[in-house]
């Protein structure tokens, strides 16, 4: 029956604390940076170095970000390291090296990372020392669209910044599935998973983008079974269609599973174990999965929490990215935003690159980042890059493109490592033959990639690739021969 | 090079860099200045020179110990090398890092002609070295610079004289006896600043349709901007103390004015039919009971403002990143409209508190004949929902509706 009980009134949280202000100094910059990650920490030092006054304020207690301290960097070393382990384990014999006892030492293999991770946070400390940039650790919140309050964390001080320019580069945090509630032990986000205690027997993820696949990749060179349940029916996010088809190909052989076009209805954790219920799309059949820890991976979403953006009345777009104009401007003209916070790919290095112009805005009003050129990396083994347009991408705009691949079982460094699965792709334009889009999966595809976005932004041609010489015996040469089958016959295969 | 080690407080390794090294002529000698042992420090002291003037040392020996805030350390040559000359002795302090404290010279170098460089203007520029090497800008905020001028619309303009061509427009040029002079002043470029393309030759010799190179450039032109438009934006959440002014409310309706601009399927009203026989069934059990009941009307009517009242209640989600901050900055206000109720009450229902004994017969006949059809014989509940352009219209909505029909199941 109706309840006639009256609705709570309920007090809409009083966002603007305004404390009282008079106890904190009252500090003077050209430009303040909220957020020291990769594109905060990058912008603070570019606009020191052109001489402004500089201040970062950054909540975490380290700088560099999710990038440094929870994403990229100790994923890579975990991701090395177990590559290793594994390497050590299944891949000596056939060299000629006979190795016994090989165990993991979980401890140390935490270590290492962490060690990593403090390492590259405290260089940035020093960057800012060196280049004048004044460091604030705390939470960095609107008072008016020209003054920021910093409220300290340990070994911070409280003050009150009035800023001619702010930068806004507060990033992103992980997006939670509906419905299930991560505790970062056995329910865990890519933060959890990157210091499990131990080295679970099931795993199963949720989300078959690149963070999924990192990290289902370390565990299951540690022994873990691994399953990965994506909803769409490719894994990789925008990966080029043929390439995340390989990619698949590749890391099921290593053992990961694979469940696509899967929906997650539930997971949950029961004592030390999580049930997943999944339904497949398509059939509509309904099954039950076991995992010593579920891994939500779906991806990342804004995050502001804390900086009372809604004093200014800042505007975010349904995904909650801040509304910025092409110069980073948000409808203050002094308040830009760049990173994770706003539109764009969710990655450091694009991060960086809006740090730099953003600051250049500020100092010429003039800045750069090229949107087309934004490299991606997935660090597998073997290890996934691409750069520019995809074919599904090339085939939606209409436009007639020519592939050109090359296998690296047909280079001759690649086969000399006994390292050969994957492929260089390339996509030129049809008539002209300028290069669209790179796509690498292979060893060391990362490093490749940079080759490709040379090509890109200065608009060559396959050929001007093709006619360039690479090193013998390299991988490299692998690009090139893949540049030359777009508008000619490759030499060696 | 020379690194420290060994601290006599905490173990720590410093790399420090003799940069100028590099670039200075064998005769003359070399600063040695204040190392920095620490990221934070600033300043230090001299505690002590192992080495007397013109002694030499090897690499791995400890020239000196140093004396930060926070430890001793001792500092380690890495090259062989002869100390010229001590320009801070033992028991200096605070001097600042960049500050020449020494003069190094090579081994075999002649002390008596060694150029020594001239330290002493050094030495006050670099004791504020930290703060000098990034000169402050003259003017860093007299006036917001004006943004230059966009680059033309059109993808082809003038080459570029400067460049060094690519070697594939190079080699075409070759072939087809085309002077690079002639490349320069005939051929459109549509590559980056003024760049001639492999596609632009080949559309200048015919080769491949003339519009080739320049629709592909357009197409890779798009693609380098972030595609800002579409945002569909939120609205902002607006304090309620102020929502409720009309000033406010009058700037809200302007935002979603604006909203609405970009050209939207109307959209369709939500229209679903509510069975009303449980409610009948309970109106029988109140009547039997003897409490007062409700009009038909009336119940429907309270029933519809508790399941809207329901709806624009926040309904947060039981996780751990459930942030009521990030929420309350990415959802509309509550006091924003979000769909518009329209309830159409079968008149034959339409029953008074004191009801008649024929209808509640009716209602019982019904019961006992639960056919698909029997709700229509008296009509049913229709609720027509016409949503507003607010981004979580339809969530609420469907909150609403859910509600509601809890509410009639009684």
């Amino acid at each position: 029956m109706l309840s006639f009980t009256r609705p709570a009134v309920r007090a809409r949280a009083q966002l603007a604390q305004i404390r009282t202000l008079a106890d904190a100094a009252t500090k003077k910059h050209d430009v303040v940076v909220i957020g020291g990650g990769p594109g905060g920490y990058v912008a603070a030092i570019k606009a020191a170095q052109l001489g402004f006054d500089t201040a970062c304020i950054e909540k975490r207690g380290r700088l560099g970000g999710t990038c440094l301290n929870v994403g990229c960097i100790p994923s890579k070393a975990l991701l090395n390291n177990s590559h290793l382990y594994h390497q050590i384990q299944h891949d000596t014999k056939k060299r000629g090296i006979d190795v016994s006892g090989v165990s993991l030492n979980v401890e140390q293999f935490q270590k290492a990372k962490a060690t990593v991770v403090d390492q590259l946070t405290g260089g940035i400390e020093m960057l800012f020392k060196k280049n004048g940039v004044k460091y604030y650790k705390g939470n960095g919140s609107f008072v008016d669209e020209k003054t920021v309050k910093v409220d300290a964390i340990e070994g911070g001080e409280n003050a009150v910044l009035e800023a001619e320019n702010i930068i806004i580069a507060t990033g992103s945090e992980v997006t939670p599935f509906p419905g299930i509630t991560i505790d970062e032990e056995r329910i865990v986000s890519s933060t959890g998973a990157l210091s499990l205690k131990e080295i679970p027997k099931k795993l199963a993820i949720i989300g078959g983008g690149i963070i999924g696949l990192e990290m289902g990749s370390v565990y299951s060179r540690l022994g873990t079974e691994v399953t990965v349940i994506e909803f769409q029916d490719a894994i990789g996010a925008s990966m080029d269609g043929e390439v995340a088809k390989t990619t698949q190909k590749f890391l099921q052989k290593q053992g990961i599973k694979f469940k696509l076009g899967t929906k997650v209805l539930s997971g949950e954790r029961k004592g030390d174990n999580v049930h997943i219920e999944v339904e497949n799309v398509k059939s509509g059949k309904k099954e039950q999965l076991d995992a010593d820890v579920l891994l939500v991976a779906i991806g990342r979403r804004p995050y502001i929490e804390g900086l009372n953006a809604e004093v200014l009345g800042l505007e975010v777009d349904k995904r909650g990215r801040l509304v910025i104009d092409d110069q980073f401007r948000s409808k203050h003209e002094h308040i830009r935003v760049i990173g994770d916070v706003t539109f764009g790919p969710m990655l450091a290095h694009k991060a960086e690159e809006e740090g730099i112009a953003a600051v250049e805005y500020i100092k010429f009003g003039h800045g750069h980042v090229n949107y087309g050129n934004i490299p991606s990396v997935m660090y597998s083994h073997p290890e996934v890059a691409w750069v520019g347009q995809s074919e599904e991408q090339l085939k939606e705009a209409g436009i007639a493109y020519k592939v050109g691949k090359f296998p690296f079982i047909a280079n001759s460094r690649a086969k000399t490592n006994l390292d050969t699965e994957g492929f260089v792709k390339f996509l030129a334009d049809a008539e002209t033959q300028r290069v669209l889009g790179v796509h690498i999966v292979g060893p060391n595809a990362g490093e490749m990639i940079a080759e490709a976005g040379l090509a890109l932004e200065y608009g060559a041609s396959t050929e001007d690739i093709a006619r360039v010489c690479h090193a013998h015996p390299t991988l490299s040469e692998a690009f090139k021969e893949a540049a030359l089958a777009t508008f000619d016959k490759p030499i060696n295969f | 090079m020379l690194s420290s080690s060994r601290s006599l407080v905490q173990m720590r390794r410093v790399s420090l860099s003799r940069a100028f090294r590099i670039s200075a002529s064998q005769l003359k000698a070399q600063v040695f200045k204040m190392p920095a042992m620490s990221p934070t420090m600033d300043k230090g002291g001299v505690t002590e020179w192992k080495f007397k003037e013109g002694e030499s040392f090897s690499s791995g020996d400890v020239l000196l110990e140093v004396e930060t805030d926070k430890a001793q350390i001792d500092v380690e040559a890495q090259d062989d090398g002869i100390l010229a000359k001590i320009l801070v002795q033992n028991g200096g302090k605070d001097i600042p890092v960049g500050q020449p404290i020494a003069i190094l010279a090579e081994e075999g170098d002649d002390l008596a002609n060694l150029e020594i460089p001239d330290v002493s203007a050094p030495a006050a520029a670099a004791a504020a070295a930290p703060k000098t090497e990034t000169p402050k800008a003259q003017t860093p905020k007299a006036e917001t610079p004006k943004p230059s001028t966009p680059a033309p619309s059109g993808t082809s303009t003038v080459a570029n004289p400067k460049q060094v061509l690519f070697p594939s427009v190079a080699t075409l040029l070759a072939e087809n006896n085309i002077s690079r002079d002639d490349a320069i002043a005939k051929i459109k470029a549509t590559g980056p600043n003024g760049r001639l393309l492999k596609g632009d030759v080949l559309a200048y010799l015919g080769k491949i349709p003339k519009d080739a190179a320049e629709s592909v450039a357009s197409f890779v032109n798009v693609h380098s901007k972030l595609d800002l438009s579409n945002i569909e934006k939120h609205v902002v959440a607006q304090k309620v103390e102020s929502a409720a002014t009309p000033v406010e409310n009058a700037k809200e309706s302007k935002e979603d004015g604006k909203a609405q601009k970009k050209p939207k399927a109307k959209v369709e009203p939500i229209v679903k039919t509510f069975p009303l026989e449980h409610v009948l069934a309970f109106q029988k059990r109140a009547v039997e009971q003897g409490s007062p009941s409700l009009s038909l009307k009336e119940y429907i009517n309270g029933a519809s403002s508790r399941a809207e009242r329901y709806a624009y209640q926040r309904h947060s989600k039981p996780s751990d990143y459930y942030d009521p901050i990030f929420e309350d900055l990415v959802s509309p206000s509550p006091t924003v409209e979000r769909f518009t109720v329209k309830l159409d009450i079968p008149n034959v229902a339409n029953a008074k508190s004191k009801p008649a004994t024929s209808q509640l017969d009716f209602a019982e006949d019904l019961f006992a004949t639960p056919s698909k059809s029997s709700p229509s014989t008296f009509g049913d509940l229709t609720v027509t929902l016409t949503l507003k352009n607010v981004s979580d219209a339809k969530d609420k909505a469907q909150l609403y509706l859910d509600q509601l029909e809890k509410y009639l199941r009684v």
